[in-house]
């Protein structure tokens, strides 16, 4: 009986709680002349360092915003995010909804049903696969995984073996490595010893590149086609002493290996960008496009579709491409 | 009520001082028992709707049991399984695997007259078929059955197969576990590795996407409009059909565990499996019916989920989905070691996670530390119902 009391005093204190809180709270919010914003951001959970990246992003280009209440949540899956996204929509009146898909097809169905709210809806590196979104901003796959096959292929002169780590299996991944696949056809002396799945991932991309190393004795060059596993790739290259001419083309721009390419190291030539701040550009545009009500008449000219493009860093445009306080 | 079935196995044993201590102590150990998730869950509600009373509009309670209606049908089929003494971790990955046949299936029948085209045309001009055999043979034999090419037909096919793929699953591991003599936990292991990865080979590593672009999402995402009541952009609130799903199996579940001869051989083998043996019941057969029960609520709640997205992620569906389902049946007041435990507590597990989960998004608590939240709620929880449960 005891522990049921403690129970029930509890209850009241929490009550007397609510009961203090509501008043103070309530008059201001209801006094406002304007209604303030609202606006819900969902993104993947931090799995891998862009992921991250893309949290910080959001978050920072969030705190801009101060007078509008925002609602932000992280999925690990598309089951998380499509009840955060549920959870937003009956928790608040949204007015707008930044998404950037854990995958694309599974989010559609909320999406749909987020657009028949009349949200403004902000896609951002992961489609639908229906024309729900307002506005679509993606980094261009097929651009990333063509200029970085161009890259080994001009340094490597047309010849010699490379091995390939994937990412996560997902639409991006193949759009990448069908595009690298279909620039390497035209060179028939450049050899793809071997190709696997790192997941975008450090620890993985190091026990991959392990067993390449076992396999293989004559790599030239690894297409590590993301930063995290460039620098699993490296710790496995160093861990069995490989040859120092081996080098490593990652992606996305993760401010380590930019370091490194801007100091010239001899592993990292180059990397591709494929930033997680387009996030943030996703963010900014939800809030200009909904603050003074214009979103319609801006519909007339606003391009609907936006595809960012991929850029190759090199030690001599590294500079503007490093961010040494961001996660990522 | 959970009293009953345990109460009666362990009295004979516990000789007459003991059988005096149980009656004094029962009314104050078994309150906190039976009411200690209830308590739980009404402490939850009255903290969020403190915080901020939009918890308790129609539409986010709605929500809250639509969001676990799918991990809740698996969670029913887990309490009869862990009241038997068993496990299953299988059922995350059969969820990806089940769903993700059925949208294959139905794709290849509603495309099948394309594909047997373009597998033709490639072949006659020499070039890469670009379908494997096994699609392009399937495709041949819906065409000649005469169901290729029709949506209402594919949805049917994807419906019977994935309850198929849940309900043979479920049987296999009745088999390897009560025939095969392998621990649940090992047998389940298994299949929590290979159909994830039957899934992703299926899939190539991708996502299964319906070529039922309406009629497939009508099961999981349709249901009743309820009158009178819209949400906050003007649309009717809906009862959807994964809901209404769980309701009624909950019920049956609750009827099968108390009032059939099987509810009580369940709690007889999770109690005690060598007296059960003894006492003449096929306790091989209980096993494979109880495995095959969770395998068939998976192919449920396979289908609705991938129905409600209209597509299943080949990686990311259904995982981890078997720790939440047996943190529901655990919260809900089961033993993990089997013998005891109920229905409408794993219910009121699944409401607490529900709850939880919203609550953590309603008071914005910061995406980095919900994990920890979640995870000290659900132990505070277990502790609350499980205080005085050391003096037995």
């Amino acid at each position: 009986m005891k522990r049921l009391a403690i129970c029930v005093a509890l209850i009241g204190l929490f009550l007397i709680c609510a009961g203090c809180k509501k008043p103070s709270h309530e008059p201001p919010a209801a006094r406002e002349p304007a209604r303030k914003l609202t606006i819900g951001v969902s993104v993947p959970a931090a799995d891998h360092g862009w992921t991250a990246g893309v949290g910080w992003w959001a978050r920072r280009a969030m705190e801009m915003y101060p007078d509008v209440n925002w609602a932000y949540a992280t999925a690990i899956g598309p089951e998380k995010q499509i009840a955060d996204i549920k959870d937003m929509m009956s928790q608040q009146k949204l007015d707008g909804l930044v998404i950037l898909a854990t995958e694309s097809a599974p989010l559609t169905p909320i999406a749909e049903e987020a657009h028949n709210n009349k949200i403004y809806i902000v896609s951002v590196d992961r489609g639908f696969l229906k024309p729900v979104a307002d506005l679509f901003i993606e980094g261009d796959n097929e651009a990333f995984g063509r200029k970085s096959a161009e890259f080994i292929a001009g340094k490597l002169g047309g010849k010699g073996n490379i091995v390939a780590l994937e990412g996560i299996p997902s639409t991006v991944n193949t759009d990448r490595v069908e595009a690298a696949l279909e620039v390497f056809r035209r060179y028939p002396d450049i050899k793809i010893l071997g190709r696997q799945p790192g997941m975008w991932n450090r620890e993985k991309a190091h026990e991959v590149m392990r067993n390449f190393l076992t396999q293989f004795d004559n790599i030239d060059a690894v297409w590590a086609s993301d930063d995290d596993m460039a620098l699993g790739v490296e710790q496995a290259l160093e861990e069995v002493g490989a040859n120092p001419d081996i080098w490593i083309l990652g992606g996305a721009g993760m401010k380590e290996v930019v370091k490194k390419v801007l100091d010239g190291d001899p592993r990292y030539p180059a990397t591709t960008t494929y930033p997680p701040s387009m996030i943030a550009v996703g963010v900014h545009m939800c809030v200009s496009n909904l603050r003074d009500g214009k979103a319609k008449q801006l519909g007339q000219f606003m391009p609907r579709h936006i595809k960012l493009d991929v850029e190759l860093i090199t030690p001599e445009n590294a500079r503007d491409h490093y961010f040494p306080e961001s996660v990522y | 009520m959970s009293a009953e079935p345990d109460g009666q196995n362990r009295e004979p044993d516990l000789g007459p001082e003991g059988l005096v201590a149980v009656r004094r102590s029962w009314s104050r150990r078994r309150t906190l028992e039976v009411f200690g998730p209830l308590i739980a869950l009404a402490l939850l509600v009255l903290v969020t709707t403190a915080f901020n009373p939009t918890f308790l509009l129609p539409e986010n309670i709605l929500n809250v049991v639509e969001n676990q209606s799918f991990v809740g049908l698996i969670a029913l089929g887990m309490t009869f399984v862990i009241i038997s003494g068993g496990i299953d971790l299988s059922v995350g990955s059969l969820m990806a695997f089940a769903g993700g046949l059925g949208i294959w299936l139905m794709n290849t029948a509603i495309r099948a007259p394309e594909i047997t085209a373009a597998a033709a045309q490639a072949q006659q001009a020499g070039m890469e078929v670009p379908y494997g055999a096994v699609r392009i043979a399937l495709a041949g034999l819906f065409g000649w059955t005469g169901l290729g090419g029709s949506e209402v037909w594919g949805v049917l096919i994807a419906v019977s197969a994935v309850l198929l793929a849940g309900l043979a699953a479920g049987l296999l591991n009745g088999i390897l576990i009560a025939k095969g003599r392998i621990a649940p936990f090992i047998a389940t292991l298994g299949g929590l590795a290979a159909y994830r990865s039957l899934a992703l080979a299926l899939a190539d590593g991708g996502e299964f996407r319906s070529a039922s672009a309406e009629l497939f999402k009508k099961l999981g995402a349709g249901g009743l409009d309820i009158p009178y009541l819209t949400n906050r952009y003007g649309n009717a609130v809906v009862l959807r059909w994964p809901v209404l799903a769980l309701i009624a199996a909950a019920v049956a579940a609750h009827i099968v565990l108390n009032r059939t001869r099987y509810g009580r051989y369940v709690y007889a083998i999770g109690c005690n499996e060598r007296a059960a043996r003894y006492s003449a019941i096929a306790v091989d057969r209980i096993k494979i019916i109880t495995y095959t029960l969770i395998g068939g609520l998976t192919g449920v709640a396979a289908l609705l989920n991938s129905s409600r997205m209209n597509a299943v992620s080949s990686g990311q569906t259904g995982a981890m989905l078997e720790l939440d389902a047996i943190a529901a049946v655990v919260i809900g007041g089961t033993r993990m070691t089997g013998g005891s435990g109920q229905v409408w507590g794993t219910v009121v597990g699944l409401l607490i996670l529900g709850v939880i989960g919203n609550m953590l998004n309603l008071l914005q608590v910061s995406p980095y530390l919900q994990g920890l939240v979640k995870g000290v709620i659900i132990v505070a929880a277990v502790l609350v119902q499980r205080g005085s449960r050391t003096e037995q």
